[in-house]
């Protein structure tokens, strides 16, 4: 099951990169680094360039993998909290999973499904197109505030189902805007990741719940057979219904049907009888 | 507390991890008494329950196993028109309503798996604009003669979910005030211990739907078992309620004679016939869209791989199946309740 990073700093990647031992990948035009299942790319900053990176990260490799949806995808990184450092009890360093990501700009709010179970806390994170001031953190939802998690997302969700998208932020100020020093943003960052890599793991291990009583090789085998019967679509989908109905009435394997994938058929006329043959052997009624 | 297993329920939905509370709704009591049953739910506000509900992509029974609650505000729609795959008891003015959307249960059957693009449970708290659009629906019914007939547990198990959401205790109690409303409530839960505090009235139907053990262990999952289903028939009755039975959706599961034909001698032995107010019966069917819908997710139930036929827009067992299935349920239990009282959907 790949596991997508996308992150806007190389400062906030660094660890990352770090901890999952990952090499740069020097064959994409993004800067892409990869090891095994695993995959960063760095996005740059703000909700576009994250959106456009994500988006090109998530093309590039949902040809490759044969289920798509088992991918998960996170954006992981510094943010601001509206709360003042004062007020507690969110600190710097603390780290928060969103549970409901909204864009100041259009004022559309987006939702992860949060679906696992992480050792995170949860907050709203509003993504803002320049860093918000101190003295304006009252204009938007209390909690964090970062330049990416929107643009993230709506990216991620175009390909995606929700509870395979998750944000996951570190409190880096309290909207003082300050340039902060790149090596504290990694240490920020290295001091989450435990939690991170929890995190990632729990949203790993969901079931989507939509078990197919095909097994791969019996799908495999299905899509032989299509090819060498020249299938229609529909037919196709026919087929394999044909067969998920006689495991799911009979309780057992499927016949043997490697017969079916060394007969040639020249015309449609010809294709059909041996589909009503499979028919046939297939039918449960 | 009451014990859960009166609603069948299971931990999926005894302790919502989350609640997502339209900015509307907060203020509703309702939404009050939810928060506070459920205070160590993290609270997230939206704008709209389409916003978290109709993401795309969702997957329902990924979801179902860790159900989110959304309460929303319904803008309008209190009441739609009876569907013409349910019973309509010859009754002109047949309604039903959306009090929440979806439930608590995961029949494998449930055509919610292909209507709703989530699994979440929504509930509506302006519970009001219901009674003041239902008080309209009375007065302006077609057929003064007949009572405004109101399914209010239709796409859902309001019974089932009455310790979170006490909506069938307060339709009962609105039921009161309308001499001209008949209610039916219908549940697979064992539930009736929730609502008997109150007194029984003949405006308002409590109908458990009953299936063979088999079935209800195997397809129904979360439900109560048939025995607690009929230890509450038993005991509504007992208390003086309408009770309808209903043998709906009847399955052709292997055996299927054997099995509803012992279904229907285990009711009669359990509960006196002439004591019940009607019974329905109806195969299984389901519009044509949400069975394509249900087969593109379910790749694991032989209930949606069974042979089908399309009809209109139905999708249900072939003719011969559905009358054979039919006559043989309307044969058995018209044995034991007479023809009159059995309404089949054909």
């Amino acid at each position: 099951m790949p596991v997508l990073l996308a992150i806007a700093l190389h400062a906030e990647a660094r660890p990352v990169i770090e901890r999952f031992r990952l090499k740069q990948d020097a064959s994409s035009g993004l800067p892409v680094f990869r090891r095994d299942e695993v995959w960063l790319t760095v996005t740059g900053t703000g909700s576009m360039k994250s959106a456009i990176a994500t988006a090109c990260l998530l093309s590039r490799l949902l040809n490759r993998v044969e289920r798509d949806e088992d991918t998960v995808l996170f954006n992981l990184g510094i943010a601001g909290h509206t709360l003042k450092a004062e007020e507690g009890p969110v600190s710097v360093g603390d780290r928060f999973l969103a549970n409901k990501i909204t864009e100041r700009s259009t004022g559309r709010s987006y939702f992860p499904d949060l679906l696992a179970r992480t050792p995170l806390a949860e907050s709203v994170v509003t993504t803002v197109e320049r860093p918000l001031d101190r003295a304006d953190a009252g204009t938007v939802e209390p909690g964090l505030v970062d330049m990416e998690a929107a643009g993230f997302y709506q990216a991620a969700a175009t390909f995606l189902p929700p509870h395979r998208i998750g944000c996951v932020k570190v409190v880096s100020d309290h909207l003082e805007t300050r340039r902060l020093d790149k090596n504290r943003v990694s240490e920020l960052i290295a001091g989450t990741l435990d939690e991170f890599e929890a995190a990632v793991e729990a949203y790993r291990s969901i079931d989507d719940g939509e078990p197919d009583v095909l097994t791969d090789a019996d799908l495999q085998l299905v899509g032989d057979i299509r090819d060498r019967l020249r299938l229609t679509a529909s037919r196709h989908r026919m087929l394999s219904d044909l067969a998920r109905s006689y495991k799911l009435h009979t309780g057992s394997d499927l016949p043997d049907l490697t017969r079916f994938t060394h007969v040639s058929v020249n015309t449609r006329q010809e294709g059909d009888a041996q589909f009503e043959r499979l028919r046939g052997i297939l039918s449960v009624e | 507390m009451r014990n859960l297993s009166d609603f069948g329920a299971s931990s999926r939905w005894s302790n919502f991890s989350h609640l997502y509370i339209e900015h509307g709704a907060k203020e509703y009591p309702l939404t009050r008494r939810i928060r506070e049953r459920f205070a160590k739910a993290r609270v997230v506000e939206i704008d709209d329950y389409k916003t978290v509900f109709a993401r795309p992509r969702q997957k329902f029974q990924a979801q179902k196993e860790s159900m989110k609650l959304i309460l929303a505000v319904k803008k309008d729609r209190f009441l739609y028109d009876g569907s013409g795959n349910s019973q309509d008891f010859s009754l002109e003015d047949f309604h039903y309503n959306t009090l929440t959307f979806n439930c608590v249960y995961n029949c494998d059957y449930c055509y919610l798996q292909g209507m709703y693009p989530s699994a979440n449970i929504v509930v509506f708290v302006n519970l009001e604009d219901y009674f003041i659009a239902t008080r309209e629906g009375i007065r302006g019914r077609s057929n003064p003669a007949q009572p405004f007939y109101l399914c209010i547990s239709y796409d859902t198990d309001l019974l089932a979910f009455e310790s979170v959401v006490p909506y069938c205790r307060a339709w009962i109690e609105f039921a009161r005030e309308e001499p001209d409303l008949l209610i039916e409530i219908r549940t697979k839960s064992a539930a009736y211990r929730a609502i008997r505090d109150l007194p029984s009235t003949d405006r308002v139907i409590l109908a458990w739907t009953l299936s063979p053990e088999l079935v209800a262990s195997r397809y129904e999952h979360g439900t109560a078992s048939l025995r607690r289903r009929l230890e509450a028939v038993r005991s509504a009755i007992d208390d003086g309620w309408p009770v309808r039975l209903c043998f709906d959706p009847v399955l052709a599961v292997p055996s299927w004679a054997s099995l509803y034909g012992d279904l229907v001698e285990e009711v009669v032995q359990r509960i006196d016939p002439a004591e019940v107010h009607d019974v329905t019966v109806g195969v299984f069917r389901l519009s044509k869209h949400h069975y394509q819908r249900m087969r593109r997710q379910r790749k694991d139930t032989p209930l949606l791989y069974s042979e089908f036929a399309q009809e209109d827009t139905t999708v249900t067992y072939p003719a011969e199946r559905r009358e054979e299935m039919t006559a043989f349920m309307r044969k058995r239990l018209g044995d034991h309740f007479g023809e009159e009282r059995i309404f089949a959907w054909t």
